[in-house]
């Protein structure tokens, strides 16, 4: 086997699809213009207090996902924060969940996220006055005493966890009484107060958090609950759109699917939902100058080593061979089959990788959708 | 003093019983899913229902696999309990309606199952749709009845409609043709109620299609490499052939995909083991010229919207 660096001078294969773990590798190529308008659209939204909702919309495998993780790496949030000149945004990727307690799920998840521990020691300094100002933002005591809570250092944090994910016992929950939390969290409604005062509570002033960013990945998926479930999700959105009128950008990935055509939208995504998207920005299928774009930028962010040309190790007309041979695809096709010419290469030790290399392997590489 | 739409609705109720309802184990395993507060269980109590015996068997041994789909994860241990013991009592009710194999053995015979599969020439080992099917004659002539047989189930319908039209025992239907009927059987069953429920079936078919396709694909990106498809391309061929088919919800020949990992599974253990999960898609298959379980569910609650199923009180002149 030829060795991915020696031979092809790149660190790793970078084709591969595996969903990264860490953060670190993942990279953006390519796409300027969907990136800006990414960029301008995160950085508008630390600056202004208004909510936002954005609908992200495209194929199956157009780079949704990718985007999502991508502008939630802490340092390209960093980035975008220094620029606006304001404080990090709280940024979290979540999927649609498919069961029959959408909003419960989709709590949990939230919660998931929460880490009560270092939210209480960024906002020590102001402690005061987020308290005063969870008492304006919710007329529901209870849901104030436990927004309270969680800011609250004198409750044990793992305590507060427990009450939040509903595990916490009668009698435990005695314990958490003398704060003013007197029952369990229980339905939807409770579930969707917590979450928008929590949302409010953390960009209070923009002072420590500048915005919430949170992506509903698999928003597609919505076409496979039942109306309840349906009700639910869309009442839901709606309902923390509403209740968290400033510092909430909320983008939801949508592919287009057999289950889910354009003509299908109005029965998922309800006019109280669609008439609050404020923006839609649309993953195209590339065509073949983006496509090549993208590569020698997504090549050189792997490169390790001098190189000939910038396709190396393929030629540029094995590129054009597959682009012209593939026709109009997604991104992630076109990722496949490079990803399987390069291993494919790499175990003959053919390096570089021309006409004759990629003759030898096309049927294999080439997967015909249609 | 009760009104003539009393005595007669009165009739009506006793004669629900004229339909002989054979469910096969999609139909009773959907019924338990989709139904909300016993709801439809209320409903279909005064119905002839029948289940074969080995259908019950195949339905306690795969009513749970959908669990995981229905109940958030997040869902705490009682939680899952409370729906275990929800669904047991489901069952208890289903269980009434078993008969007993060998109490039909004893007047037909030990080779009953085994005379109708030669009959009919079917191919498989002795299953609940062999046996329903056979169970279904035996009823109809013990009854003097049509029987309805009402399966989910594509490739079984195609192959045993013939059988049940050339010997008069009756039809063969599906879940939804199931809820319309307990649907203008009951006068207090209302429109919303049906839709709902409908909806309600679609989403269990809609989401074990996305499962599948979402765990084919995770094996596709995590497994397969140049090494994986150079030593088992076929293999790769037919992952990628399913996925395509599972988008595009293309159900035509869906079943070949099942054959080939299930005699494949030495060579491809795991991608086997994902597949037998989600049994109930390989269910929906259907022909070109047919609509899949998908597009009728969905074709239905539009038609109802715009066309009304007509009920007893709604013949009445009020």
């Amino acid at each position: 086997m030829a060795d991915i660096n020696e031979s092809f001078k790149l660190r790793t294969n970078p084709f591969r699809l595996t969903p990264t773990t860490n953060p670190n590798e993942l990279e953006w190529a390519g796409f300027k213009e969907i990136k800006e308008k990414f960029e301008k659209r995160i950085e508008r939204s630390l600056r202004i207090p208004n909510s936002t909702l954005v609908l992200n919309w495209g194929e199956y495998g157009s780079g949704k996902t990718h985007a999502a993780r991508y502008f939630n790496k802490k340092d390209v949030l960093e980035r975008l924060a220094e620029k606006a000149v304001r404080p990090l945004p709280y940024s979290m990727v979540i999927s649609l969940p498919k069961g029959k307690e959408p909003i419960f799920s989709l709590y949990t998840s939230i919660i998931d996220k929460l880490n009560v521990e270092g939210i209480r020691v960024l906002f020590s300094d102001i402690n005061p006055r987020i308290e005063e100002y969870i008492s304006l933002i919710s007329s529901n005591i209870h849901i104030q005493n436990v927004l309270k809570g969680i800011f609250n250092s004198e409750i044990d944090h793992l305590d507060i966890k427990k009450y939040l994910y509903g595990n916490m016992s009668a009698t435990d929950l005695k314990s958490l009484n003398k704060f003013g939390i007197l029952r369990s969290l229980k339905d939807d409604t409770d579930y969707s107060s917590i979450i928008s005062g929590l949302f409010s509570s953390l960009t209070f002033n923009k002072e420590k958090y500048s915005c919430i960013i949170l992506w509903i990945d698999e928003f597609e998926d919505i076409a496979v609950l039942n109306n309840t479930s349906i009700d639910k999700t869309n009442n839901f959105i709606r309902e923390i759109l509403d209740n968290v009128p400033n510092n909430l950008l909320l983008f939801l990935n949508l592919t287009q699917s057999a289950l889910i055509s354009v003509e299908d939208l109005g029965q998922y995504i309800y006019e109280s939902v669609r008439s609050r998207i404020k923006e839609r920005i649309s993953f195209d299928l590339p065509n073949p100058e983006i496509f090549k774009q993208y590569l020698t930028e997504l090549l050189s962010l792997f490169r390790d080593g001098d190189i000939l040309n910038q396709y190396f190790p393929f030629e540029e007309q094995v590129i054009d061979e597959i682009i012209k041979k593939q026709g109009s695809v997604s991104l992630r096709q076109f990722n496949e089959s490079l990803s399987l010419l390069l291993e494919l290469a790499d175990m003959d030790n053919k390096c570089p990788i021309n006409m004759d290399v990629y003759e030898e392997y096309k049927g294999d590489i080439i997967w015909d959708k249609d | 003093m009760r009104s003539i739409k009393e005595i007669l609705f009165g009739i009506k109720i006793k004669s629900m019983g004229n339909v002989c309802c054979l469910l096969d184990a999609c139909t009773v395993i959907n019924l338990i899913h989709i139904d909300e507060d016993d709801f439809l269980l209320k409903k279909v109590k005064s119905l002839d229902l029948h289940i074969n015996d080995t259908v019950f068997t195949e339905i306690k041994l795969n009513v749970f696999d959908r669990l995981s789909n229905n109940i958030s994860k997040y869902s705490d241990v009682e939680k899952k309990k409370l729906i275990r013991r929800e669904i047991d009592q489901k069952i208890s009710f289903f269980r009434g309606k078993k008969n007993d194999n060998n109490e039909l053995f004893k007047d037909l015979g030990n080779s009953y199952f085994d005379k109708v599969r030669e009959i009919t020439g079917y191919a498989k080992r002795p299953n609940g749709e062999l046996c329903s099917t056979a169970y279904a004659l035996y009823l109809s002539r013990l009854n003097e009845k049509k029987v309805f047989f009402y399966t989910d189930d594509f490739p079984a319908k195609e192959f045993f409609s013939h059988f049940f039209e050339f010997q008069q025992i009756g039809q063969i239907k599906d879940t939804v043709d199931f809820l319309i009927l307990v649907y203008w059987l009951d006068e207090d069953f209302n429109e919303n109620q049906l839709d709902k429920i409908l909806s309600e079936l679609y989403s269990q078919y809609a989401i074990e299609v996305t499962f599948l396709k979402e765990r084919l694909e995770r094996f596709y990106i995590e497994k397969v490499n140049g090494a994986f498809l150079r030593s088992k391309k076929e293999v790769v061929n037919n992952l990628r052939a399913l996925i395509n088919n599972l988008n595009k919800l293309d159900f035509h020949n869906i079943g070949f995909y099942w054959g080939y990992f299930e005699s494949n599974k030495t060579k491809c253990k795991e991608l086997f083991d994902i597949v037998k999960q989600f049994y109930s898609v390989f269910e929906i298959e259907s022909n070109p010229s047919s609509e899949t379980l998908l597009e009728k569910i969905k074709r239905t609650r539009k038609l109802i919207k715009e066309q009304k199923i007509y009920k007893w009180n709604d013949l009445i002149v009020s």
